[in-house]
């Protein structure tokens, strides 16, 4: 049979492989840093606190430095990392759109200066979850502007989508990074962390305000797997299937702007997750969102957490910011999807 | 018995009569043609019975459902539609493609359904094949099985032979007709005048956003109907061999 795609990498197979991936790149991030903490050690001290009788044979300096500051951080990256992964594939297929990343389509940084906006304004009166609050309400009026632009006749334009985004985000971006500089406040991101993201601040606190978002994004969007593979057929097809494409729209953009903005408020903006993991997983094992869904969430944990350890030891003892890393890995990627997918359906017009 | 109804239905698009008073009742176990020229309101007049847009006046009822209030799964499994051409730039297998034509029906034995379906098309030897990779012509045999996999007692399609070579044109027209046999309800819309006369039990002659004629074949499609809606002179010949009368450009139109 010519062009058989028997190629394909079983589901369960990759999806064993990501989260293999994952927990082994947990326990070297675990124990990576400033205080070496061998693997053994890692499990004796999780076991410890998880009421276990440990084996002992760590320092409580270890302990400390482990539990504290690199267990919650571990945690944030994976919490931030799915949800860019399973945002970016859930709106990519709802936009039948390659390139609707969280970040290129503005949502990420309309997240950014809401949550700056949300902290100065409400943190007072609502407390911690004022940023994600914000972020959530700034990345909605981001990609609802960014939606309603490229709308037209029934039809979402590929290149329009894409320039609203870039504009959409330069204002964004901006904007966050202008109240960091002119109110300082050190509740506020520096203008780094908006543009290029940190797992730095990360705490259980923060974990626990940031994980829920996450979590329903990552339990609900599978949900809607099925229909999101027949909106790829195209809207029309979808419907005459018995879709409900407006209503399916505005569930995934929901989750999906929940997902991020929660991530953006507890990690800034950490660009091309959300782009190249989907289409890294498309290309090894096919377009069905069944697959795709939670294995962008799994590969999206992966890459940050990897990411991660990186910008926190490649330069000990300064940390590099995680986004650099990304797009460092991204940028290329990108390019060379972009040559992929002239050469195979003729580009994007 | 009646499975789609059309009373008044129009539409009209910045003052422009896309299709005008359309009064139509389409019978159970019927092959339907919608012919005529092109923008002469066949793909919109399609688009209105199937209920995928919204008549700006009149109404349309399918199988009893109205089509703007019914859910749109209990809708999906009364009536499949085909479109003139699906756009997928994503790399689905064809079974995928296939298989999706069974959603409103739910999971089980999709895939037997799908091969099934894709055996009436001729096209089970592209179930691995990537859909993105095929001809045009092979694309719509697979979008049709989809359709056919749906397993609806109404399809509309529009132009399911359009790109299709001969062989497998004979092969689609024989399956509707076949279906229509067996009680299904087949609108769909032709541009082959002698596809419509040899398999169609009904046709409608569209011009400029209105049926003209409609009735059996051999009475809708005369000489004078047809020189006059296409405004091309032509001779209606009998097939040779079969028997069924052949529609044909004349030689007064060569001159131009």
């Amino acid at each position: 049979m010519s062009g058989d795609h028997t190629w394909r990498v079983n589901g369960a197979v990759l999806f064993g492989c990501l989260v293999l991936g994952l927990v082994v790149a947990v326990l070297a991030s675990l124990g990576s840093g400033a205080v070496h903490i061998s693997p053994g050690a890692v499990v004796g001290i999780l076991l410890d606190h998880a009421g276990f009788d440990g084996s002992g044979s760590f320092t409580s300096q270890q302990d400390a430095v482990l539990w504290s500051i690199r267990l919650p951080r571990v945690l944030l990256g994976i919490v931030v990392g799915g949800g860019l992964g399973i945002a970016g594939a859930a709106l990519q297929g709802i936009f039948r759109n390659p390139l609707a990343d969280p970040q290129l389509i503005g949502i990420s940084s309309g997240a950014a200066l809401g949550s700056a906006i949300g902290i100065l304004a409400m943190e007072a009166a609502i407390g911690t979850l004022a940023g994600p609050l914000g972020a959530f309400l700034g990345g909605i009026a981001a990609g609802a502007a960014v939606y309603a632009i490229a709308r037209n006749q029934g039809r979402t334009e590929v290149v329009t989508l894409v320039l609203a985004g870039i504009a959409v985000a330069a204002v964004g971006g901006a904007g966050a990074a202008f109240l960091s500089v002119v109110a300082d406040d050190p509740r506020l991101g520096s203008a780094l962390f908006y543009s290029l993201g940190s797992l730095g601040v990360a705490t259980w606190r923060l974990l626990a305000v940031t994980a829920p978002f996450v979590l329903a994004a990552v339990i609900l969007l599978p949900l809607a797997a099925r229909r999101l593979d027949l909106v790829l057929l195209g809207e029309r097809e979808a419907g005459h299937l018995g879709v409900d494409v407006e209503r399916l729209r505005i569930e995934v953009l929901l989750l999906a702007t929940v997902a991020v903005s929660a991530t953006v408020a507890a990690a800034g903006v950490i660009g091309f997750v959300g782009l190249i993991v989907p289409h890294a997983i498309r290309l090894v094992a096919g377009p069905s969102h069944r697959l795709l869904l939670p294995a962008s969430a799994v590969g999206g944990a992966l890459l940050v957490v990897v990411a991660d350890v990186v910008a926190r030891t490649v330069a000990l003892p300064l940390e590099v910011p995680v986004g650099l890393l990304t797009a460092i890995v991204g940028g290329p990627v990108f390019l060379w999807l972009i040559r992929r997918t002239r050469r195979e359906h003729g580009g994007w017009g | 018995m009646s499975r789609v109804v059309a009373s008044g239905v129009g539409y009209t698009i910045d003052g422009e009569d896309l299709v005008g008073s359309v009064d139509l009742t389409v019978a159970v176990g019927s092959l339907v043609a919608v012919v005529g020229p092109n923008g002469a309101g066949k793909t919109t007049l399609v688009r209105l019975l199937s209920g995928e847009i919204t008549p700006t006046r009149g109404s349309v009822s399918i199988g009893g459902l109205d089509p703007h209030r019914a859910d749109p799964m209990d809708l999906a499994l009364v009536r499949a539609v085909l479109p003139q051409q699906t756009f997928l730039h994503f790399a689905f297998r064809c079974l995928d493609v296939v298989m999706m034509g069974r959603h409103p029906h739910g999971d089980g034995g999709a895939e037997a359904k799908a091969l099934e379906a894709m055996t009436v098309t001729d096209t089970t030897q592209f179930a691995s094949r990537s859909y993105p990779t095929l001809s045009g012509g092979e694309q719509t045999r697979v979008s049709l099985a989809r359709v056919l996999a749906q397993d609806t007692p109404v399809l509309f399609l529009d132009e399911p032979t359009g790109s299709l070579d001969l062989s497998h044109q004979e092969l689609i027209m024989a399956t509707l007709s076949g279906l229509a046999r067996s009680g299904s309800t087949v609108i769909a819309v032709l541009h082959d005048l002698n596809l419509a006369t040899r398999y169609a039990d009904r046709v409608l002659l569209m011009d400029r956003g209105r049926v003209v004629a409609d009735g059996a074949p051999v009475e809708v499609l005369t000489v004078a109907a047809v020189g006059a809606v296409y405004r091309v002179p032509v001779e209606i010949v009998i097939h040779p061999s079969l028997g069924y009368p052949v529609i044909l450009p004349s030689d007064a139109g060569a001159g131009g």
